[in-house]
């Protein structure tokens, strides 16, 4: 690549110039300030943009405005004519790139155009001054030998000076035992805070026992506190007991005197009330006694309490009065009225014939009544009727009797060998017997009736029950019946008969005898009869043979029988009414009627009679009754006349008495009340003693007295007691009282130690409870822990950056190194030995070679083989080495880098043969290469012959000529 | 058929530290220290407002031996706001919270159910829904074998089967491997959630059945980037909805902002804040790294004539009293290809030096310092990534001086 022209518009003192350059060699001549160096930058700029703001470089704008900027015209092995043009515009400058084609480009192409190299891979390879000539002196070997390898090879100073800059910055960041580099203190800060969290993880681990410990606290705490508790009730126990221990003492000998005295109780002003009412109760006993002889004197004088009966008699008795002057004149009247009812009766009585008192009172009890009469009357009619009837019969009968003659006789043949008449007397006498013994009765009856009615009942029903035995015997055969039929009808017969008679001729009580003689005769008939019976037996036999024959008979005798016994049935009812009733003979029946009224009305009278007599008696009774009375009243002998007068007089007397009486007796009622009062007080007082007695538990007065004393003297004793136990109270409770005194005062001691002792433990305890609390609240809130774990984190991760810092430095130091190594490695050989060449030539054969030892460090060698180190070269000869090297790069870069070289009076030191050497070597490359040269030295336009010398000074006049 | 409701958290690594912030000032700092609890907070808060019938959390509740006591007793007191509204909570632990430590325990309330290191299935009835949960903990901090034999086959047809199972998939090689299972081997169980933990990565392996990573709550690592949370889980027989509740307090994101045609720093100034407060208003508080896009040279030109740091902390100044935080933790510059190749051989010959290294180059370059007995302790590894940053930042800086060199 060939520049050909520069055309500057404006960039720094040039405007308007256009530099045209030829291939080979250009000497850019000019004294100082002519702008050679503003020249060289315009160069740069416009291949490379303007320097940025912020890289400290001159950016040559021109200082009288106008356009900034110009165009490098060359000719490119790739892309032929190229117009490269940069003005003002963005920071870099706008670039257009005019291609012979006429295309254009801009930055895209213009790299392309510039095989990509930068301003400062250019200017490490392609453009060289005398102050890096000369800096190479101040170098390092290291360095000298890295910049030579580097300048060498690549030409890129920078990328060694980068791979310190790095390098240093790694040490700054990171060192393997240092204590100052960043990494190494944030390790430390690191370490620091991984303490500090491990402790921190301590102490939390101390949580768990801590709250163990807290609960174990608590129950020590607990326990310590019953026993403080305990402690202190002992200790206030015995403080009491010091208090209470005289009056424990004083208590026991008061409570064995109150022992002493027996007396239990005493009522509550004993002595005053006993006296008070022992006074009441004398007083009221005079009292009693007197109100008691007031009684009994009023007593006797009223002993007889039955004057008041007889006064209350006599009293009533004269209330009487008209009522027995009444009695005495009725008694006179009914006295008259008698008299004369009982001549009227006697006068009936003779009209009916009653002669003897004993009829007189059969008439009396005769019973006249309508239906007796009725019943008479009809019983007249049946007689009469029957007496037709047996008139019939009797007819009938006279026609059988003969036919029964007949028939008797065969009887009497049979009746031959009958039993005995002796026997049949017996018997017959039986009947009799019978019959007496009724009638004996029936006497006996009417005769003794009040009197032996009883015995004689009994001996008539025994003799009834002998007389039914032995008419049931004969009914057994009809013979028997017969014969009994007509016994019975001779009995009837005989009894009636015998009644008629007066039987009340013997005296009743020779009836006795007879009756006891007649049941023996009884007995012994009753045995015959037996007798007769077993006859009667074989007789009726007999008479069966003869029933049929004997029927006719019999039915006519029945009928007769049958006729007469209604007749005298009928007769009989009469008679023996007639008969009871004291009437002898049969009364014609027509008078029947009259006899009924008569004796009614005789009855009538006699009732009156009776009654009348009976109401005299009454009356008469009265006035005897009232008499009596009266005479027992007055206890006189009365009259009936003076009766009265006489009571009269004694009820007056009296009535008086009764007056005095009565008032004593209220006097008295007085007094009795009064006397029940003092009595019923008198009581009350006694029993209230008595109570007070018991209540004292004595039984007299005396033992009152005494007890009242020993009472006394308990309640004061008591009362002093009672001081002490409140005083005891008001200590409280004390149950040390069993224990000796001196183990009482040794324990106090003691109790004093050990509660010290248990309030320290105590305090203890509260102090490490309270910092465990405190520090397990505080553990449970506490964030410095995460807070630390954070700041850990952010340490590490800061850490983590500057590791990453470190190693984007170690890599590129790295890759910076690696590289080197590699152009060591391969391109250093061929440019190690054009250098070589270059190197001989310009020494003119002083060294044979440049190497690179195995440290990496260049060495010159001489023929003789002896080796030299850059920094033992003298000035020149490092420069020309360094010269060397650089030529040697850029012959290795002709094809495929060909950029022209610039170099700004790189010569100086040089000595004139040094410089021939120099000059020779160029012009053998200016085929080549494109030399741009710089320099203030005249002398040097002239060294070399086909050089294009360009005077720089001169440019602003030749400007100037072509604007002219 | 009934559905539940529960909530699928993991990974939870309370008061664990926010690595890789640097120079932040102590009062954001404990912003950022907070942003776990904070994350725990807002959990709670969404389980008491919405009400889940249980809550899962697939381990790593603590950060292993860093735990702080201040950790447990919040999430103690958390567990304590959720018995007080009867929801039950099933915990397993991870690696990081393994039975095996010897920490200080705090006795949890009743609804909370541990499940210990025999893989144990629970039952629990949700309106006439029965579920089973299965899971286990880690008994050491290593647990490499796979357990997921151990999960017994759900059998019941009506009932509803979770599994719980902190590990990653075989073959995942990126973080440390723990319990390894194929989503083959899950699927097979018949199960009809597995709700995971372990990555911190939220991201569903598979539906039908779902195989869930819910993710941290709380991104706690530059590489967490974006909102973290927990999975809202609406499960029923053969239907499974998923919601992405965010938690984090704080989220770790990279923001491109571009710089196109700009020449004066209030205008560079003016971008960066707008793209700022955007994020803000969407996402929060975050620490960001800023990356300049469409760079040109003159923007370069007026960027690089200060040094990052001093931009950084002027940026840092503008966002300071802004609420909610945001944290600009480093900006990056990506130079445009026209700038990148302007470098001359030399450079690229240097560059590609470094092109040329391997792994192995890299780690024997970087011995001095990630080898050092006692630095080395306190950093991680580098990965094949950190190695191509360094790399990156190299050939920047190489770039850089060599081109302005006088």
């Amino acid at each position: 690549m060939h520049i050909q022209k520069l055309v500057i518009f404006g960039f720094g003192q040039h405007e308007d110039i256009t530099i045209t350059l030829k291939d080979g060699i250009n000497v850019f001549f000019g004294l100082n300030e002519a702008g050679k160096t503003t020249i060289q930058q315009f160069l740069l700029s416009v291949l490379f943009g303007f320097p940025l703001r912020n890289q400290g470089l001159l950016r040559y704008e021109p200082k009288g405005g106008g356009r900034h900027g110009g165009q490098v015209h060359m000719v490119h092995p790739e892309f032929g004519k190229v117009v490269i043009e940069r003005v003002k515009g963005k920071s870099a400058g706008d670039v257009t790139v005019y291609f012979e084609d006429g295309t254009r480009g801009e930055e895209d192409a213009l790299k392309k155009v510039l095989y990509r190299y930068d301003r400062v891979s250019f200017e490490s390879i392609f453009s060289f001054s005398i102050h890096q000539l000369q800096n190479f002196d101040k170098m390092t070997e290291e360095e000298l030998s890295r910049t030579l390898l580097a300048s060498g090879t690549t030409g890129v100073d920078a990328i060694t000076k980068l791979e310190q800059r790095a390098t240093k910055e790694m040490n700054s960041l990171f060192k393997k035992s240092g204590k100052i580099p960043e990494m190494n203190v944030k390790i430390e800060e690191i370490r620091a805070l991984e303490q500090s969290l491990k402790e921190a993880r301590m102490k939390i681990d101390q949580y768990g026992p801590a709250i163990l410990r807290i609960t174990e606290v608590d129950q020590q705490l607990e326990i310590l506190k019953t026993v403080e508790n305990q402690l202190q009730k002992r200790n206030e126990q015995l403080s009491k007991y010091r208090q209470a221990k005289p009056l424990l003492e004083q208590q026991i000998q008061l409570e064995g005197k109150i022992s002493a005295i027996e007396q239990q109780s005493f009522p509550a002003e004993g002595i005053r009330r006993y006296e008070t009412l022992k006074d009441r109760v004398q007083e009221l006993h005079i009292q009693i006694e007197q109100l008691q002889q007031a009684i009994l004197q009023v007593k006797q004088k009223t002993n007889d309490t039955s004057s008041f009966n007889r006064f209350k008699e006599m009293d009533e008795l004269l209330s009487k009065e008209t009522e027995w002057h009444h009695w005495n004149l009725r008694k006179q009247q009914i006295a008259n009225e008698l008299e004369q009812s009982k001549l009227d009766m006697q006068q009936q009585a003779r009209l009916l014939g009653i002669k003897t008192e004993n009829h007189f009172k059969q008439v009396m009890e005769m019973d006249v009544s309508l239906q007796k009469e009725e019943y008479f009357q009809q019983v007249m009619h049946r007689l009469q009727q029957a007496e037709e009837t047996i008139r019939f019969d009797m007819q009938s009968s006279e026609r059988s009797q003969i036919e029964n003659e007949e028939a008797d006789r065969k009887l009497s043949q049979l009746k031959s060998s009958s039993p005995s008449e002796a026997d049949l007397q017996q018997v017959g006498k039986l009947n009799y017997l019978i019959r007496q013994m009724a009638e004996l009765k029936a006497r006996q009856q009417i005769g003794t009736e009040p009197i032996t009615k009883k015995t004689n009942t009994h001996f008539l029903v025994s003799t009834l029950i002998l007389l039914a035995s032995i008419i049931g015997a004969i009914s057994f055969s009809n013979l028997g019946i017969a014969i009994g039929g007509i016994l019975l009808a001779a009995v009837v017969f005989v009894l009636l008969k015998n009644m008629n008679q007066p039987p009340a001729e013997k005296k009743p009580n020779d009836y006795g005898v007879e009756i006891v003689k007649l049941e023996q005769q009884l007995s012994m008939t009753e045995q015959l009869a037996e007798r007769i019976r077993v006859y009667n037996d074989r007789l009726l036999q007999l008479t069966e043979q003869h029933q049929d024959r004997l029927q006719m008979t019999m039915k006519i005798e029945q009928n007769l029988l049958a006729s007469n016994l209604k007749r005298e049935e009928a007769k009989r009812t009469l008679n023996e009414f007639l008969k009871l009733n004291g009437f002898d003979g049969l009364v014609q029946t027509q008078l029947f009627p009259e006899l009924f009224k008569r004796i009614r009305q005789i009855q009538e009278m006699h009732h009156l009679i009776s009654r009348k007599s009976q109401e005299l008696q009454t009356v008469g009774d009265q006035i005897h009754e009232t008499l009596l009375r009266m005479e027992d009243v007055t206890a006189k002998s009365l009259s009936i006349e003076t009766a009265y007068s006489h009571l009269r007089d004694v009820s007056t007397s009296h009535k008086e008495n009764q007056k005095e009486y009565g008032n004593a007796q209220i006097k008295q009622k007085e007094w009795v009340t009064h006397l029940t009062e003092k009595q019923q007080l008198f009581e009350a007082m006694s029993n209230e003693i008595l109570v007070l007695w018991s209540e004292a538990q004595v039984n007299n007065e005396s033992a009152f007295y005494e007890s009242d004393n020993a009472f006394r003297e308990k309640q004061s004793v008591q009362h002093n007691l009672l001081a002490i136990n409140a005083q005891l109270d008001a200590i409280g409770k004390v149950d040390l009282a069993n224990e000796v005194d001196q183990n009482l005062l040794l324990s106090a001691e003691q109790l004093d130690m050990e509660l010290t002792n248990l309030l320290e433990n105590r305090n203890k305890l509260y102090e490490e409870k309270a910092s465990l609390k405190q520090q397990s609240s505080s553990m449970l809130s506490d964030e410095s822990y995460g807070q630390s774990l954070q700041q850990f984190e952010q340490k590490k991760a800061e850490l983590a950056e500057l590791a990453h810092k470190w190693s984007v430095n170690k890599a590129i130091t790295e890759a910076i190194n690696q590289t080197m190594y590699d152009l060591k490695e391969k391109r250093l050989p061929f440019v190690l030995q054009q250098a070589q060449q270059f190197f001989n030539h310009l020494t003119n054969g002083r060294y044979d070679s440049l190497e690179v030892n195995e440290d990496g460090i260049f060495e010159a060698v001489n023929p003789q083989g002896i080796r030299f180190r850059i920094a033992e070269l003298s000035q020149a000869t490092k420069e020309q080495a360094y010269i060397s090297l650089r030529f040697a790069l850029t012959e290795s870069l002709v094809n495929s880098i060909p950029l022209p070289v610039v170099m700004d009076d790189p010569f100086v030191h040089f000595d004139r043969f040094r410089v021939k050497q120099m000059v020779q070597l160029m012009t053998d490359l200016e085929i080549n290469h494109q030399f741009l040269y710089f320099t203030c030295h005249e002398d040097m336009t002239t060294i070399w012959p086909h050089a294009h010398v360009i005077d720089v000074a001169a440019l602003q006049n030749e400007r100037s000529v072509l604007s002219i | 058929m009934t559905s539940i409701r529960f909530f699928h958290v993991a990974d939870l690594h309370l008061d664990s530290p926010f690595k890789g912030i640097t120079s932040m000032p102590d009062h954001q700092l404990k912003t950022l220290r907070d942003s776990t609890f904070d994350a725990f907070q807002s959990l709670i808060q969404s389980a008491v407002q919405m009400k889940p019938d249980f809550i899962l959390i697939v381990g790593d509740i603590y950060d292993g031996e860093d735990r702080s006591l201040r950790a447990q007793h919040k999430f103690q007191q958390g567990m304590e706001v959720l018995t007080n509204h009867q929801i039950p909570v099933f915990i397993c632990h991870g690696n990081h919270d393994h039975l095996g430590g010897k920490w200080t325990r705090f006795q949890l309330p009743s609804n909370v159910h541990v499940f210990q290191k025999k893989t144990e299935k629970v039952h629990l009835r949700i309106q006439q829904q029965d579920v089973y949960i299965s899971g286990f903990s880690y008994k050491e901090r290593h647990v490499k074998e796979a357990m997921i034999s151990s999960y017994s086959q759900a059998n019941d047809k009506e009932a509803i089967h979770i599994g719980m199972l902190h590990g990653s998939l075989a073959g995942d090689k990126t973080h440390d491997v723990y319990a390894p299972f194929t989503k083959e081997e899950l699927i097979s169980k018949n199960y009809d959630y597995w709700a995971l933990g372990h990555i911190h990565n939220r991201q569903v392996l598979h539906m039908e059945p779902p195989i869930v990573y819910s993710g941290n709550i709380q991104s706690r690592h530059r590489n967490e980037r974006g909102p973290k949370g927990f999975y809202d889980v609406t499960l029923e027989k053969g239907d499974a909805q998923l919601t992405f509740i965010q938690t984090s307090a704080i989220i770790y994101d990279q923001l491109s902002c571009s710089c196109k045609d700009i020449v004066h720093a209030n205008e560079w100034f003016g971008t960066i804040e707008e793209a700022l407060d955007q994020f803000r208003s969407k996402y929060g508080a975050a620490v960001l790294e800023l990356k300049l896009t469409e760079v040109d040279g003159s923007t370069l030109e007026m960027l690089e004539g200060t040094p990052m740091e001093e931009w950084l902390s002027m940026v840092r100044e503008s966002q300071e009293m802004k609420d909610p935080l945001i944290w600009v933790q480093s900006i990056s510059i990506e130079t445009s290809e026209t700038i990148d190749m302007e470098s001359s051989g030399l450079t690229e010959n240097v560059i590609s030096v470094m092109n040329n290294w391997d792994i192995k180059d890299w780690k024997e370059i970087v011995s001095d310092v990630y080898q050092h007995p006692r630095l080395s302790r306190f950093m991680e590894t580098l990965t094949e990534e950190d190695y191509k940053n360094i790399e990156r930042s190299a050939s920047a800086f190489l770039q850089k001086e060599l081109i302005v060199k006088e």
